[in-house]
Formats: structure tokens, sequence, C-alpha cells
């Protein structure tokens, strides 16, 4: 047996596929000749990078590029998501900002001072009025500023609550 | 029948196969750029067929006749452009290049796994294709009779020659052997 007839042997060998008698002349053959000994190594080692190779994995962008081709509603959900995040974004800075330019110290008696006022003017529906418009004319803002601190934490509910739908559906 | 694909039904197929469709796309066709584009061609016929599958074969099977057969036509196509080395495919021959002279090591090499690897996108593309279902997806002769249509003597022999190909290859483009 000689080179060129291992040739084709060394995979089938591997894998113990071949007869006891051809096995023995492979064998034989490999201890003899560093050639077809290199190249025996070869063939180990390319099925053992084959058997264990690395998965490669999809990119992540690829996935919506495929669902914007089959569902175009996707696209716009895609863009209402975008959009919701934004909101979120945006309610969150102004807080802040609101936050920063509201003295600390008020800000506790302002958000209390807003919901006992309205609280105690329930039953008179004209005196809750005149009230308001006292508010106003007197330019007592600081209830204003409360009203606002309040509609932003709404503001955020809303906005995380639509956004956690969107992510859902 | 089956009935048109829905968004959320077409997402639970899409998660479940995305990365055996590309890893096998990017074994056949060698590039990343390839792959995307065959795995979205695959899932793009996937939806739009996918009324016409009668459930006659495995529907696992019935996707990877699918994707082999987009990969194949794809690589057969891509043939005809001039064969270039990619950066890293040239990065990867210079390091073996060096290694050769200590065959034990290079055969350990990442340099060694990654070209072996490569090459398979030098085959002909089903030899390519037999490989990835045999070794990647862990198929049997007869799953893979099952999706390429062709006898299981027929789907050895294909991987036997397949891999004598790879080691033909590598010793020549490495100049293994002197």
């Amino acid at each position: 047996m000689d080179c060129i007839d291992i040739k084709d042997l060394l995979f089938p060998f591997f894998e113990g596929n071949l007869e006891e008698e051809k096995k023995i002349l492979v064998e034989k053959h490999l201890s003899e000749c560093k050639r077809c000994s290199l190249e025996y190594e070869l063939v180990v080692s390319i099925e053992n990078t084959l058997k264990t190779a690395e998965k490669v994995e999809a990119p992540d962008y690829l996935k919506d590029r495929i669902l914007s081709k089959i569902y175009p509603a996707f696209e716009s959900k895609k863009e209402k998501l975008e959009l919701g995040i934004l909101s979120i974004a945006w309610a969150v800075v102004s807080m802040i900002i609101a936050l920063i330019y509201i003295p600390y110290e008020k800000l506790g008696p302002m958000i209390i001072g807003l919901f006992s006022r309205f609280q105690n003017d329930i039953v008179n529906f004209e005196a809750k009025i005149k009230e308001a418009f006292t508010i106003i004319s007197s330019a007592d803002f600081s209830y204003m500023v409360g009203f606002v601190v309040l509609f932003m934490v709404l503001s955020i509910i809303i906005f995380s609550v639509e956004f956690i739908i969107y992510q859902r559906s | 029948m089956s009935e048109k694909l829905t968004e959320s039904d077409f997402l639970k197929i899409y998660e479940k196969y995305k990365d055996r469709i590309y890893n096998q796309a990017y074994r056949i066709l060698g590039n990343k750029e390839d792959a995307e584009e065959a795995t979205q061609d695959i899932f793009l016929r996937i939806y739009k067929f996918y009324e016409g599958f009668r459930g006659e074969a495995k529907f696992s099977s019935w996707i990877y006749r699918i994707s082999v057969n987009v990969c194949i036509s794809r690589a057969m196509s891509k043939r005809k452009d001039i064969d270039y080395l990619e950066e890293n495919e040239k990065i990867i021959h210079k390091n073996i290049s060096e290694k050769t002279k200590n065959p034990e090591e290079l055969f350990q090499s990442k340099e060694f796994r990654n070209k072996i690897l490569n090459l398979i996108s030098k085959l002909q593309p089903k030899y390519g294709s037999i490989l990835t279902l045999y070794y990647f997806e862990e198929m049997s002769y007869r799953e893979i009779s099952g999706i390429l249509k062709i006898p299981e003597g027929t789907i050895a022999t294909h991987i036997f020659r397949a891999k004598t190909l790879l080691k033909d290859l590598f010793i020549k483009e490495i100049n293994l052997l002197g």
C-alpha cells in the first residue's frame, strides 16, 4: 500500500469505517511514512474543527430589516415606540429642570397645599371658582408649579405604560 | 392549507431559526454581507410560501430546504464574480504560513480553524450545504436525505468528498507538504 492508496482511506480510518485488514495496513503505513502521518493529523484536526465549530449568530439589526419588508405596519409601530421613548426622555428631562428651579424647601408644601385647598372646597363650588380667580389674579403661581410637577409625574406614568404595551406587542 | 403567517407567529419562527439559518448561510457563502442577504431572502420566502406548506414534511425540514436552495443559488451566482481574498483571509493565510514549520502548533491554532471553516465556502455549494447540515446542525444522513431529496448513500459519499476536498484545498493553499 503506497501513499496514493492511503490518501482516500484517512477519513474512513479516522471514523473507524475500515475493514480490519485495511485498518492494519493503514496503521503500518502511517507509522512508517512521515508525510502521510502529517496528513492524517490534518484529517483529525479537520474533523475536530468541524465538530466543534462555533456558531455565527445573526446580527440584531437583521430582524428589523426583515420584519419591515414583510409587515409594513411594523415600521410604523417601531416609529411609535421610538416616539414613546423620546416622550419619556422629554418628561424626565422636564421634571429634572423643574426640580432644579423650584427651591427644595417649597416643593413639599406646594404639593400638599394644592391638594388640601381643593379637598376643603369640594362642597362649595362657587367658593372654589372664586378662589381659583383669586389665585390667578394674585399671581400666586406656587400652585401652578405644583400642578406642573404633578402633570409631569403623570406624563411619566402614562408614557411608561405606553412603552411597556408597545414592547410587549 | 396553512393560513397566512401572523406577525407574532413569524417572530417565533424567526427567533427559533435565525441563528441556524444565518450560520449556514455564512459558512456556505463565506462572508457576512452575503449571509445577511441570503438570510433575509430565506425568511421572505418562508413568509411567502408558508400558505402552501402542507405538513407533508417536518416544518424544520421545509425551512432547511428553502435555506439550502437559496444559499446554493446565491453561491452559484457569486462564483461568476472575481474570486477575491478578503482582508482577514489574507491575515489568516499569513499567520498559517508562519506556523507551517510546526504542524502540531498549526493544527491547534485559531487561524487553522478559521481557515478550514472559510474553505467551506470555496467548495461546491452542495458540499458546503451537506457539511453544515451534518456537522453544525448535527442531522443524520436520513434527515439530510429528506431535506435535499437525494439518497442516504449519496449523502455519505458527498460528506467524504467534501472533507477530502477541504483537506486537499488546505494542503494546496498552504503548501503544507512541500
